[in-house]
């Protein structure tokens, strides 16, 4: 059942017209948001707590501080969501050749494209902005915000490499085969080892020996502990060798290729594999991330972990730990408002605040309310 | 021997076993016999197991919720619906056998109907990819016996559509052609194979967007079809006339012939009478000619008109035996369905529609139900053409409307994720979920057998521990009946 409630309707437009950022002499004001639930650690909905907001950041989850400014929320309050890989529909150059190391994602990205409100509408708050990995060096990714106007909020987030056969073994472009953009990678990664020190090093595998081979280049570089695999193709026939490491899983494009994965995620779970998702090839569809992890939920039988790998899990896996992907103090204030439980399909966004600014509501429409 | 074999067949199975021990045999037959006899009134689908499902809830009927739910299920069946264990006290049989009250299932969660999917891909294997499809196949044939390793193929599917939500599907002849042949709308079995269980009926496609350029002719090749399958009507109706007068003219035949017969009796005689005074041998046979009466004509008997196994299915169509299921997008291909529906009183059903709501309100006078699909939940379109918004119009027109995963294992996988964003994009949850089950069911003439949780509905049930059968955010699984 659907009702229009005006009482609603006034909390969400305070929510996202007051701005949670508001000053007060001068000072950032401290806003305590009480929605009806959050979205806790674990997935599951927690009633009764505080979300305090002071300036961007989250300064306290729990109980409300003497004095704070209390809104009530209808719906369900979570962290916005983390795309660790998203890999754009524009191609960022047109002609790489083999190696592109200097390319930056940031410079080719369209800063004034609607995908971004797109995907604000859908809860996405951070994106890890990827270049297309069709170099065996493919270029650095970008930290995108879709609800900030800068957008770019760090242009080396993290390196992309690749050697999935299927991207990087052209003839025409570079190596001819998956050894060779092997011994390519071998050949460069050394001598960048500092220039990525600290930032995740992303690469892109489609087949369990160009596994072994990026966990053995990335140790000899020193960057094993930030090594990211993003699974390229039938994850389930090679992913067993990247066993220990942290995976990004692409999102299906559609609800036809996600369903077909089911099996092999469900079957990914069992072996102990928690990865994470990236809209990799999911360009088109602002929604492929939340889809991904509702699959994985119904897939793996374990909404914690279906929830986790498109919040926290990829946030860690991005170095943005305690900065987006949960309701911890210190987060930035990257918030979003649900009709109901995140994976829920029933349940949608209602509005979304970035850095504790107002980014995006559905105030045009009726705030659904449930009443089963 | 002899003899006694033939008052009981027993004797023969066991021609050296004593009378009492005969008696005791008969009498163990029996046991078997008539509980066999009871189940065949149903048909048989393997279930066997006679339980008792225990929930927090169950959603009965879109709409209504029993809190808490028992559900008493027998071979397969729901027997009793109640808010309390009506098997628990059941009073004890004759020699105290079968008065064991069933063993109670307790489960956490709202008990749902599993969904029917009234349009996807998913067939018998020996349909699969057919590229020579002929027009007149009905998939009636091609459906496996209730038999374990019967069609593996189909039995994985069977199982994945299970697991997807689904307890019935309608099963299609499929291919991409104006007609495709006759369909059948199917229950699944214990060992994951469909049965046949309700309406059958003819799938048609029409419209550019299927069949290419062709497809803009094929909505008028259709009321040809059935233009002349009604022509051949008025050549049979004068083909009864003309047996009618046929069967006259025989009676005034037979008249004439007896008549004839008499005539040429005396003629015969007294030619005979004649041949004894004169005793001329050459004269004889001439006499008899000359004299002889003529013997009546026999009518001929009318030829009735040509059968043909493509038009017979479409007569049983215009007599109501089948339904008429059209795949249709377009303005112009839905109004001529709906002229069809007008001329022919055809029980039809559009699939597809993808402008359906363009046309809303006739479709809505002329009580012709939907199925949109679901696979169109996903897509580029305005929000003005959103599936949802789609939805939400036929809906406010009246037009009946049904949810379908309109494709294969994956589609089917993905619908209740796809109808619940339905829910998200301002669906009303009841009508999205009634749209999955009740109006589905009653579209496939299985109204009696699934969408409910009812007595005599299948056992095939959801459970689920979320909001909804959409929230993803708690455990979810379908109950295949034991």
């Amino acid at each position: 059942m659907r009702i229009l409630r005006p009482l609603a309707l006034s909390l969400l437009s305070l929510f996202a017209a007051s701005g949670l950022g508001a000053q007060e002499d001068g000072r950032p004001a401290t806003v305590a948001l009480l929605p009806d639930a959050v979205v806790g650690a674990d997935g599951a909905l927690e009633e009764g707590v505080h979300v305090v907001v002071r300036g961007d950041r989250i300064v306290a989850v729990g109980e409300a501080p003497q004095g704070a400014r209390v809104v009530r929320l209808r719906g369900v309050l979570s962290a916005g969501m983390v795309d660790a890989f998203g890999v754009g529909s524009r191609r960022v150059t047109d002609d790489a050749w083999r190696t592109s190391p200097d390319l930056r994602a940031a410079d080719g990205l369209d800063l004034d494209a609607e995908r971004w409100t797109d995907l604000l509408a859908q809860g996405v708050t951070t994106v890890h902005r990827a270049p297309e990995p069709s170099n065996v060096l493919s270029g650095w990714g970008a930290r995108v915000v879709p609800g900030d106007p800068a957008r770019v909020a760090d242009a080396e987030l993290g390196f992309v490499a690749s050697l999935a056969a299927s991207w990087v073994a052209d003839a025409r472009r570079g190596p001819s085969s998956s050894a060779g953009a092997r011994e390519l990678l071998a050949d460069r990664l050394p001598g960048m080892a500092s220039a990525l020190a600290g930032h995740p090093l992303f690469v892109v595998v489609a087949a369990a020996d160009e596994v072994r081979a990026a966990r053995e280049l990335a140790a000899e570089a020193g960057l094993a502990e930030r090594l990211v695999f993003v699974a390229h193709g039938d994850a389930g026939s090679y992913l067993g060798a990247a066993r220990g490491s942290a995976v990004c899983l692409p999102a299906p494009r559609g609800g036809s290729d996600l369903a077909r994965r089911a099996e092999t995620w469900r079957r990914l779970h069992d072996a102990g594999f928690q990865p994470v998702f990236g809209t990799l090839d999911g360009a088109g569809d602002p929604g492929a991330l939340r889809r991904a992890a509702q699959l994985w939920a119904r897939a793996t039988r374990d909404p914690a972990s279906a929830w986790a790998a498109v919040t926290s899990r990829a946030a860690a896996v991005l170095g943005l730990e305690g900065e987006v992907g949960s309701l911890t103090p210190g987060a930035r204030a990257d918030l979003v408002l649900w009709s109901g439980h995140p994976l829920d399909a029933a349940s949608r966004v209602l509005a979304v605040t970035v850095g504790g600014e107002p980014a995006w509501s559905r105030l045009h429409e009726p705030v659904p309310v449930r009443t089963r | 021997m002899e003899a006694r074999s033939l008052r009981n067949p027993l004797a023969t199975l066991f021609p050296r076993s004593s009378p009492p021990l005969r008696g005791a045999l008969a009498a163990a037959a029996l046991l078997f016999v008539l509980p066999a006899a009871a189940a065949a009134q149903e048909d048989d689908l393997g279930y066997r197991r006679e339980y008792v499902i225990q929930a927090d809830a169950a959603w009965i009927a879109p709409g209504r919720v029993l809190s808490p739910a028992f559900v008493g299920v027998d071979r397969g069946r729901i027997r009793w619906v109640a808010p309390e264990n009506l098997a628990a006290n059941r009073p004890a049989g004759p020699l105290g056998l079968g008065g064991k009250p069933p063993r109670v299932i307790r489960v956490h969660g709202t008990l749902a109907p599993s969904m029917v999917d009234a349009w996807c891909e998913v067939r018998p294997s020996d349909l699969q990819g057919d590229r020579r499809a002929t027009p007149v196949r009905e998939v009636a044939d091609s459906l496996p016996a209730q038999r374990p390793f019967e069609d593996p193929a189909l039995a994985a599917a069977v199982a994945a559509a299970r697991e997807a939500g689904f307890g019935a599907m309608w099963v299609s002849p499929g291919g991409r052609a104006l007609r495709t042949g006759v369909g059948v709308a199917c229950t699944f079995g214990a060992h994951d194979l469909p049965a046949a269980a309700g309406s059958t009926g003819l799938d048609f496609v029409v419209g550019v967007s299927v069949l290419g350029a062709s497809g803009s002719y094929a909505v008028e090749d259709l009321a040809d079809a059935f233009d002349e399958a009604e022509g051949w009507l008025d050549e049979w109706d004068d083909y009864q006339e003309k047996l009618e007068k046929y069967e006259k003219d025989l009676e005034k035949y037979r008249e004439k012939l007896a008549k004839w017969k008499e005539e040429k009796a005396k003629h015969e005689e007294a030619a005979a009478a004649g041949d004894a005074g004169d005793g001329d041998g050459q004269g004889k046979g001439k006499a008899k000619e000359e004299g002889a009466p003529e013997p009546p004509k026999r009518p001929q008997r009318p030829l009735p008109p040509k059968r043909e196994l493509a038009r017979d299915q479409l007569l049983a169509a215009l007599r109501g035996e089948h339904l008429v299921r059209v795949r249709a997008d377009d303005v112009a291909d839905l109004r001529a369905v709906i002229a069809l529906r007008e001329e022919y009183g055809l029980d039809l059903v559009v699939l597809g529609g993808r402008w359906a709501d363009e046309v809303a309100d006739e479709l809505a006078a002329a009580e012709i139900p939907v199925v949109l699909s679901l696979r169109d939940a996903e897509g580029d379109d305005f929000p003005e053409r959103s599936l949802a918004a789609r939805f939400r119009r036929l809906r406010a027109a009246g037009v009946e409307v049904a949810l379908a995963s309109g494709g294969g294992q994956a589609d089917q996988a993905a619908a209740l994720l796809r109808a619940g964003s339905l829910v998200a994009d301002g669906a009303d949850p009841d009508e999205v979920w009634a749209a999955l089950t009740v109006v589905p069911a009653r579209i496939l003439g299985l109204g009696e057998r699934h969408g409910r949780i009812a007595p005599g509905a299948s056992a095939s049930l959801l459970l689920f521990e979320g909001s909804s059968p959409f929230d993803l955010s708690a455990p979810f699984r379908s109950h295949k009946p034991r």
